[in-house]
């Protein structure tokens, strides 16, 4: 069992050794790198977004449903899945705000 | 939220000035800065609730026969006690608040890696935390069977009602949203570092960050899957924990501290961070021996996953060797990290402003805290000490000397950089003598207690008993800890009243988060200094003491001058 755990965390340590041979380092990782490194996008950050205030109060819902009754999960659930439509279209369109 | 030189301005980046206000604008910010310090308001309130419910605790015991609530009710007051500071304001004060905020600032990012993750994390919490407290509201009462909820205690013959469903479900909701911001602070720390910032230049603090996140993602799945279980025992009628039926209660202790173990590590890892921090501050010195924290830090996290059954001594179904000698493994990298804590201020010129006060408080406390946990990792002394207040004494000083006095350290020395206002050191010395002073009068009696065979989780107790002389102390050292945190709310409000401007490095640190303004603007930097140590600022801002030539600081972003 010991060595069937050990083999477990062998395969992403393996894979992760092989990859970071073969990657080519980042900014990050260069001892010697200046700010300008880093310049052009840095990545998405999606601005202000109403969709995980709305899977949260879903989540709850669903979590409460289970207490006072299957409805509220009806509602929760839906509100998920408006939210699922909701992040994809915001993430094609960048959102309330873009920063 | 591009970080570039000397680039015109991006077609497809559109500044817009009129994003929401007022509610809606806190209720859809994706903003590391405005959810960390969501998670430290809610969890701060959550932790005066909790700490209300130990003041009745400790009035109900401050005398033999007291009638102050019924033994429903205290039974009610010890679980939801020990369930919010734990659950709702131990881990999401650190790591839901102070790692949101200051982990993008010293990593040299603009925001975390998933900012709408980063906001449902604080929403899953903010609505698990009502959940479990709305229990209070429900015809049956909270739930009363002690915050680890033991089976057949925790099942639906011994413990029906709604109360202890929402437990189960605040748990659910507050579990989740653990896991959504550890791999949200795995995957910043991996991936949006500034250029320079190598995995081994990075502050102790992230570090542990991510080794917590790490914990987090090995631990609170099987917290989720033991409570799922409970749920079907109590509603779907299984018999996984009840012996009626085939099943095996023990079970639950097993899963649940697998879980239990690593979850105050959990809790008590992101502190060590926040001392780790504070002590090079302000003892003017460079942190003693980086890489063996990080090392440390590891280890910790490695053993804790190995020594859960040691909560467990007493069911005679455990292997007290194995468990007993992890236990004891566990004092070496911890007792490495005391030697570099102390190794640090070594000579150091020390400067006992009220985040040092704090953090010394911590090495004290904590010192000795896991000094007692040593004796409980001997089964023998457990048979004697086990359900008693000397298990009680251990826990408190270990959870309080990081919690609260790593915490509080960590909060007085980022106050300025969160809110741009510095909090009263006066207030702050008075506040830290007056938790340092109340903290021995209550806990140094209960080891005593606990030696003299007091058991946990009664209600009352005799006369006959000879305890209430020790209790009586307990109780009004308790009632100094209310004062203290009374004098830290009055900092605040003074703070926030009669504001001091706050520089952006009062203290003179050298981490990143300490070279922007304070508080820091919309994603994060203006400008970076060149990284090549693990405190970069302090470089930038004393090249006589640096042998590397470094260049001016170079403007991070062009196209944001508003």
């Amino acid at each position: 069992m010991l060595l069937a755990t050990c083999f477990l965390g062998a395969l992403p340590g393996g894979y992760y050794l092989w990859w970071s041979r073969r990657m080519t380092p980042r900014a990050e990782d260069d001892a010697e790198a200046l700010p300008s490194s880093g310049a052009g996008t840095v990545g998405a950050f999606p601005g202000s977004s109403i969709w995980p205030f709305v899977i949260g109060m879903g989540a709850l819902l669903v979590g409460l449903s289970l207490i006072f009754g299957l409805w509220s999960a009806v509602v929760g659930v839906s509100m998920g899945v408006f939210a699922v439509f909701g992040v994809i279209s915001e993430s094609r369109h960048g959102g309330i705000s873009r920063h | 939220m591009a970080l570039t030189i000397d680039r015109p301005v991006q077609a497809e980046h559109h500044e817009e000035e009129h994003g929401p206000s007022g509610l809606l604008k806190w209720l859809t910010s994706t903003d590391h800065k405005v959810i960390g310090k969501s998670y430290l308001i809610t969890s701060f309130v959550f932790f005066l609730m909790a700490g209300v419910m130990a003041m009745v605790i400790r009035t109900q015991l401050s005398g033999p026969d007291n009638t102050v609530v019924s033994q429903h009710v205290y039974n009610e007051l010890f679980t939801m006690h020990g369930s919010l500071m734990l659950y709702l304001f131990a881990g999401p004060f650190a790591f839901g608040g102070l790692a949101n905020f200051i982990v993008p600032l010293q990593v040299g990012a603009p925001d975390m890696a998933f900012p709408r993750l980063n906001a449902l994390s604080y929403w899953l919490y903010l609505s698990g935390g009502i959940t479990m407290i709305a229990g209070f509201f429900t015809v049956g009462g909270a739930a009363d069977f002690g915050w680890v909820a033991y089976a057949p205690l925790s099942d639906a013959v011994n413990s029906p009602g709604a109360g202890p469903d929402m437990w189960i479900v605040a748990l659910a909701l507050t579990g989740f949203s653990a896991i959504f911001t550890g791999v949200n602070i795995i995957t910043t720390v991996f991936y949006l570092r500034a250029p320079g910032m190598t995995m081994f230049r990075v502050p102790i603090f992230t570090w542990n960050m991510v080794v917590t996140g790490i914990l987090i993602l090995i631990a609170f799945p099987v917290l989720t899957a033991a409570i799922i279980m409970l749920w079907a025992d109590r509603h779907l009628g299984t018999h996984i924990y009840t012996v009626s039926g085939g099943g095996v209660p023990v079970l639950w202790q097993n899963l649940f501290w697998f879980f239990g173990h690593p979850e105050v590590y959990i809790l008590a890892l992101p502190y060590f961070g926040c001392v780790t921090e504070v002590i090079p501050a302000f003892s003017k010195k460079p942190l003693f021996g980086y890489r063996g924290m990080i090392f440390a830090t590891i280890s910790i996290a490695a053993l804790s996953t190995a020594v859960w059954a040691h909560h467990m001594f007493t069911t005679g179904t455990v292997l007290l060797p194995f468990f007993s000698l992890m236990s004891y493994l566990i004092a070496i990298p911890t007792g490495i990290k005391f030697f570099n804590w102390i190794g640090t201020m070594w000579r150091g010129s020390i400067e006992f402003k009220t985040p040092m006060l704090f953090a010394v408080g911590f090495l004290v406390v904590f010192l000795l805290g896991g000094v007692t946990g040593i004796f409980l990792a001997a089964p023998p002394i457990d048979f004697a000490t086990h359900d008693t207040y000397f298990v009680i004494a251990h826990f408190h000083e270990v959870l309080f000397g990081s919690a609260v006095f790593g915490g509080f350290a960590g909060l007085y020395y980022w106050y300025p950089k969160i809110t741009g206002r510095m909090m009263r050191e006066s207030l702050g010395k008075a506040s830290f003598w007056l938790m340092f002073i109340g903290f021995w009068v209550t806990f140094l009696p209960q080891y005593l207690l606990g030696l003299r065979g007091m058991p946990r989780r009664i209600a009352e107790y005799s006369a006959s008993t000879g305890w209430g002389g020790l209790n009586r102390i307990s109780t009004f050292g308790a009632y100094l800890l209310f004062l203290s945190v009374a004098v830290m709310m009055i900092n605040f409000y003074v703070s926030w009243r009669n504001p001091i401007p706050a520089p952006d490095n009062p203290w003179d640190a050298g981490t990143l988060e300490w070279g922007t303004t304070s508080p820091p603007p919309h994603h994060n930097f203006n400008s970076i200094p060149p990284i090549r140590s693990e405190r970069p600022v302090w470089d930038f801002n004393h090249p006589e003491h640096t042998t590397f030539g470094l260049h001016s600081r170079e403007h991070a972003s062009e196209e944001r001058r508003d």
